[in-house]
């Protein structure tokens, strides 16, 4: 089983500053990230997930615990003894070097001859499809082509892990997808693992194998894209990714009383008091309000092309967004002020115990 | 083009030369209109009484490489000249390299400090600028003489049994000449590093570059402008000084700058002194373009 581990973080710790002062940027942090795997590390700003990258990179040294590449503890080595390379948020081209000279830099520093080095980066800039720039200073190139250099930079030395620090987030939305897409296809072509760190729940969910949900400094939960957004452990991972609505409850036997006083059926829990947590698009609801229906009142209707989010106020006054798919003509015949019934699709209901 | 749009580029063409006249005037009475006189000075036969007498001649450029004969007057090598010619350079090359090995340092550790931290390690810097240069060298004197302070000192402490002979020594000037040059480059380095992305280190070290690569494949091409400037700025002045040979050195071991001084007091042979301005401005402009020429195919080359 070891043998399929890339990169494993034991209890790691990495404080800054000293005492009472001192800020914990990542709090008993372990995980295990599998051979040939995309790894997301997802989290808004300050949460860890960058710190925890440069722990593995080598920049930072953890104040407690290990870093483990391939089963051998590298957490004591420099970043240059570390078969692991860096794609950094800001490129960090050498502006002296032309773009052939930026990928070849790591092999030469390894002293490989220099055929190999001239070869290897034929290789890389062809994979990143930047043959015709090879001569140019990095300074002459669009964000987009410095993004890709960037790329071929980090893999020519055939690193064991790629390191990639929020790498998208100064290009605009349309590069963006194409860059994801790009990934994609490298990380498949070169088997090599890739860890990816970014805020975009959006890019976490559609590029990664496996994501780690990061906030406070502690991993809250690490699944796959499907499993995190359906099953949630938490309210915190509940509301980053995606949207959610949170219901509180109080367990009653197999069921749980809403505050409204509505009886639903969830999975059991320990604790009497929860949040039941839905996702908007898992709302049905009818201008009929029926016996088994919650009752609601439609306070605001806002339109966003594929589809419409409804807010809705329970008899309590818990809001509650049903995502509608927008008809085809017309409109749903929904209006502000309007008493409806709403149900939530059973098996979508999750049970948080926070 | 209409006639008026002509005559208005006419015009802007004129008010653009009328608006430079005060930076012509001023360039051509303290630069070239000196520098004009002493040319002239360098090809005339020297005057009874100091001064420069009317007419040609190349006696004094002859002076410079050749001493002739007072009985005879066949030519031989002037080895003094020539002695303090190489004396000077030699200094200067050995004051602008190790100011570099200090500078770089310590340019260094100010670009790495905390904004604010940096501006108050920059006023450091210049203090010595504040009191004037004859008297710093005074205290350079007072330290390094034979019953100084730095002899004493080691005396006292049993380091040295006999005082050792510093001033009035070519390690004397160069010691002096570094320390009064050494901010000249420290600045210019400084602005340098100071623009210098340190995260391009990380991605150096992330690349497997050690230490020394990261510092000469990574930060000395690109802070590479600030070298030049720099060792410009040491070296010119270096190569001119007076002062500082001049107190620190004695009498006896002269550079170019005292030869030329004594050329137009003592010696009282302005046109020598002319002739020898003119060389160590040859001198200074030939390096400078070696220089300079060399410092570009690294760029280029890159490595």
């Amino acid at each position: 089983m070891t043998d399929s581990i890339a990169v494993e973080a034991r209890h790691v710790v990495k404080a800054f500053g000293q005492g009472e002062t001192a800020v914990r940027a990542l709090d008993d942090v372990s995980v295990d990230i599998r051979k040939g795997e995309f790894f997301t590390l997802l989290g808004p700003s300050g949460c860890g997930k960058t710190t925890l990258l440069r722990l593995i990179a080598g920049f930072e040294m953890p104040s407690a615990g290990a870093i483990l590449l391939e089963g051998a503890d590298i957490t004591t080595l420099p970043p240059n003894k570390r078969p692991v390379n860096t794609v950094f948020q800001s490129y960090a081209l050498f502006p002296h070097l032309t773009v052939a000279e930026n990928v070849g830099f790591g092999l030469q520093m390894l002293g490989r001859p220099k055929a190999e080095v001239a070869a290897t980066t034929a290789r890389m800039l062809a994979l990143v499809k930047l043959e015709a720039l090879a001569g140019r200073k990095t300074s002459q190139l669009s964000g987009g082509q410095q993004q890709r250099v960037a790329l071929a930079r980090a893999l020519a030395p055939a690193p064991k892990v790629l390191l990639l620090d929020e790498p998208l987030s100064a290009l605009d939305l349309k590069l963006r997808k194409e860059m994801q897409i790009e990934l994609k296809r490298l990380q498949s072509e070169t088997g090599i693992t890739f860890i990816f760190v970014t805020h975009d729940q959006e890019e976490a969910l559609t590029m990664s194998d496996r994501i780690g949900v990061m906030s406070a400094g502690k991993l809250q939960q690490v699944g796959t894209p499907k499993d995190i957004y359906n099953h949630p452990v938490n309210r915190f991972v509940a509301s980053f990714i995606g949207e959610s609505n949170f219901l509180p409850a109080t367990r009653e036997g197999n069921l749980y009383r809403l505050d409204c006083g509505a009886m639903i059926a969830a999975p059991a829990a320990k604790a009497a008091r929860v949040t039941l947590t839905v996702r908007p698009e898992q709302v049905r609801l009818s201008a009929v309000v029926e016996a088994d229906a919650i009752p609601a009142t439609i306070t605001n209707l806002v339109y966003f092309g594929t589809d419409t989010h409804c807010h809705l106020a329970l008899s309590d006054g818990t809001e509650v967004v049903a995502r509608l798919q927008s008809p085809a003509t017309g409109d749903a015949g929904l209006g502000l002020g309007q008493s409806v019934g709403l149900r939530f699709v059973p098996e979508a209901i999750q049970v948080l115990e926070d | 083009m209409s006639p008026a749009e002509q005559a208005e580029v006419t015009r802007s063409a004129r008010n653009g030369w009328l608006l430079s006249t005060p930076a012509l005037v001023v360039l051509t009475l303290a630069a070239i209109g000196p520098l004009a006189i002493v040319v002239a000075y360098s090809f005339m036969p020297p005057g009874e009484y100091g001064n420069v007498a009317w007419g040609f001649s190349l006696e004094a450029w002859q002076g410079i490489l050749f001493t002739k004969d007072i009985f005879d007057g066949t030519l031989a090598w002037a080895d003094a000249n020539l002695t303090i010619f190489w004396r000077s350079v030699k200094l200067s090359v050995l004051t602008t390299v190790f100011a570099f090995l200090v500078g770089f340092p310590t340019a260094w550790f100010i670009a790495t400090r905390p904004p604010n931290a940096r501006a108050l390690w920059l006023f450091l810097i210049t203090i010595p600028f504040w009191t004037n240069l004859l008297i710093r060298t005074f205290a350079i004197t007072e330290i390094i003489r034979k019953e100084g302070l730095l002899n004493t000192v080691l005396l006292k402490l049993q380091i040295i049994s006999q005082p050792f002979e510093m001033i009035y020594t070519d390690t004397a000037v160069f010691i002096g000449m570094t320390y009064v040059y050494l901010p000249l480059m420290v600045l210019p380095l400084f602005a340098s590093l100071d623009r210098f992305d340190m995260r391009l280190l990380e991605a150096a070290y992330d690349l497997y570059a050690n230490p020394w690569q990261v510092l000469r494949r990574v930060i000395m091409p690109i802070v590479r402008p600030g070298i030049i400037a720099g060792s410009i700025l040491v070296f010119v002045p270096s190569l001119g000084a007076y002062v500082t040979p001049r107190l620190l050195g004695g009498g006896k071991n002269m550079m170019i700058g005292n030869f030329i001084e004594l050329q137009f007091g003592q010696g009282r042979n302005w046109p020598l002194g002319a002739a020898l301005s003119v060389t160590l401005l040859i001198i200074v402009t030939g390096a400078l373009l070696v220089y300079v020429r060399y410092a570009n195919r690294e760029t280029r080359h890159g490595h």
